[in-house]
C-alpha cells in the first residue's frame, strides 16, 4: 500500500466516524442504528493504520488486494441492509397495532360523542317543554 | 328463539359500497342474534357510510392494511368488547351468510376452536378452473403435509371462531392472504379446525381479488409462510 493509499483509507475511516459521531450528537440518528456505522468506520480505520491486515487475508483467500478490500465492503453493506431490514419489519409490526388501537379508539370515540350530544338534545328539549308549561301555568 | 352465544360477525371491507349493505342485511336477516362490525380498510368509497347506516359498528383503519390486518383489528375488537365467538363474512357477498347459526351450532357442539366453511368438502374435483384445482391441490397437500390433518378449503374466509384462537390470531396473524396460513398455524398450536360443506354465491359485483398471475403468487407466498411457519416455536397461549 502506497502511503497515498493508507492516507486514503484512514482519512474515509476517519470521515465515516466523525459523520456517525456528529449525527447522533445532533439526535439525527439513534445509536441503536449507528453501532453498524461506528463499527465501519474502525474497521476502517483500522485497516488503513494496519495495511498488512488486508495483505495477509489476500493471501489467504487468494484474492487480489482490491478483491479483498471490496469484500470487506460489501460484507459491511451487506449487514447494514440486513439490520435495516429487520428494523423495518419491527417498525411495520408496531405501526399496524397502532393502527389498530386508533381505529378502535375512534370508533369509542365517536360512539361516547354521539352519546353525548343526544344526552344534550334531550336535556334542552326537557327544558323547553318546562318553559313552555311555566308559560302556560301563568 | 333458541339462545346463541353472544357473537361478532366482522366483515373486512376495502371499496364494497356495492355490496357492503346487502351483506350486512342479509347478516341482519339470517342470523338476527349477532352484532356486526364492518372493519373499513381505508376504502375510498362510500363503503363506511353505508354500512353505519345500516346499523353495524364501523371501523375505520387509517390506511389500507390488508386483509389480515383488518381481520385482526376486528378479533381485537371482538376480544375487548367481550365477544365470545366472532364469526367472518367478507364483504363481497359470496359466503353464504344463512349458513352461520350452523358454523356456531357446530363450533359449540363439536367443541371446535375454529369452524371453517368450506365449498369442496363432499365435492371431490369439482372445481371447474385448471389453475384454481392446482392451487387447491397444493395448498391441501402442504397443510396436510405440516399438520397431519386434510383441510379441503383452506383460504375459505368463511369461518368462525371461538375466544381461544381469538386470543392466538390477535397475537399473530398473516398480513396478507392470512387463510391457509392461520388455519395451518392453529392446528399445530393444538387447537381443533373442523369445516362444514357450503355453498358459495356468485360475486354480486365487482372482480374476485385473486386472478391467475396473482394466484399463482398466492400459492407460492402461502406455502412459503406455511413452510417456515412449520420451524417456529409455537406460541403459548398462556405466555404473553
Amino acid at each position: 500500500m502506497t502511503p497515498l493509499q493508507r492516507f486514503i483509507v484512514i482519512f474515509l475511516g476517519t470521515a465515516i466516524l466523525t459523520c456517525t459521531i456528529e449525527l447522533i450528537r445532533r439526535r439525527k440518528l439513534w445509536e441503536e442504528y449507528a453501532l453498524l456505522w461506528l463499527l465501519s468506520g474502525t474497521v476502517i480505520l483500522i485497516l488503513g493504520v494496519f495495511p498488512q491486515i488486508i495483505s495477509t487475508i489476500s493471501a489467504v483467500l487468494g484474492l487480489a488486494y482490491l478483491t479483498t478490500l471490496l469484500l470487506i465492503a460489501f460484507l459491511f453493506l451487506l449487514s447494514i441492509v440486513m439490520h435495516f431490514t429487520k428494523v423495518i419489519s419491527k417498525q411495520t409490526e408496531r405501526e399496524v397495532k397502532l393502527a389498530q388501537q386508533l381505529a378502535i379508539l375512534k370508533m369509542k370515540l365517536e360512539k361516547l360523542e354521539k352519546g353525548k350530544k343526544q344526552d344534550l338534545e334531550n336535556t334542552s328539549e326537557y327544558k323547553k317543554t318546562a318553559a313552555e308549561n311555566h308559560c302556560l301555568n301563568t | 328463539m333458541k339462545k346463541y352465544p353472544k357473537t361478532l360477525v366482522i366483515i373486512p371491507a376495502f371499496n364494497e359500497a356495492k355490496n357492503v349493505g346487502s351483506v350486512i342485511d342479509n347478516i341482519k336477516t339470517y342470523a338476527s342474534f349477532a352484532d356486526i362490525a364492518v372493519i373499513n380498510d381505508g376504502s375510498e368509497d362510500s363503503t363506511a357510510k353505508i354500512a353505519e347506516e345500516k346499523g353495524a359498528a364501523v371501523l375505520n383503519l387509517p390506511y389500507n392494511m390488508g386483509i389480515g390486518g383488518a381481520m385482526q383489528t376486528g378479533y381485537i375488537y371482538a376480544q375487548k368488547a367481550g365477544y365470545q365467538i366472532a364469526v367472518q363474512v367478507d364483504a363481497d357477498g359470496q359466503h353464504p351468510v344463512k349458513n352461520i347459526p350452523e358454523l356456531i351450532d357446530t363450533l359449540s357442539d363439536s367443541s371446535a376452536d375454529m369452524v371453517i366453511g368450506s365449498r369442496y368438502l363432499g365435492k371431490a374435483g369439482k372445481e371447474p378452473l385448471v389453475t384454481r384445482a392446482v392451487g387447491k391441490w397444493i395448498l391441501s397437500k402442504i397443510i396436510s403435509l405440516i399438520t397431519g390433518q386434510k383441510i379441503t378449503d383452506s383460504s375459505s374466509g368463511f369461518r368462525a371462531v371461538n375466544q381461544r384462537t381469538m386470543q392466538l390470531l390477535i397475537k399473530r396473524y398473516p398480513r396478507d392472504y392470512p387463510e391457509p396460513e392461520s388455519v395451518a398455524m392453529l392446528i399445530k398450536e393444538g387447537l381443533k379446525v373442523i369445516e362444514i360443506a357450503v355453498q358459495m354465491n356468485e360475486r354480486c359485483s365487482g372482480n374476485s381479488s385473486i386472478t391467475i398471475h396473482k394466484g399463482i403468487y398466492y400459492v407460492i407466498k402461502v406455502t412459503v409462510a406455511i413452510l417456515i411457519d412449520a420451524f417456529e416455536s409455537t406460541l403459548s397461549i398462556k405466555e404473553n
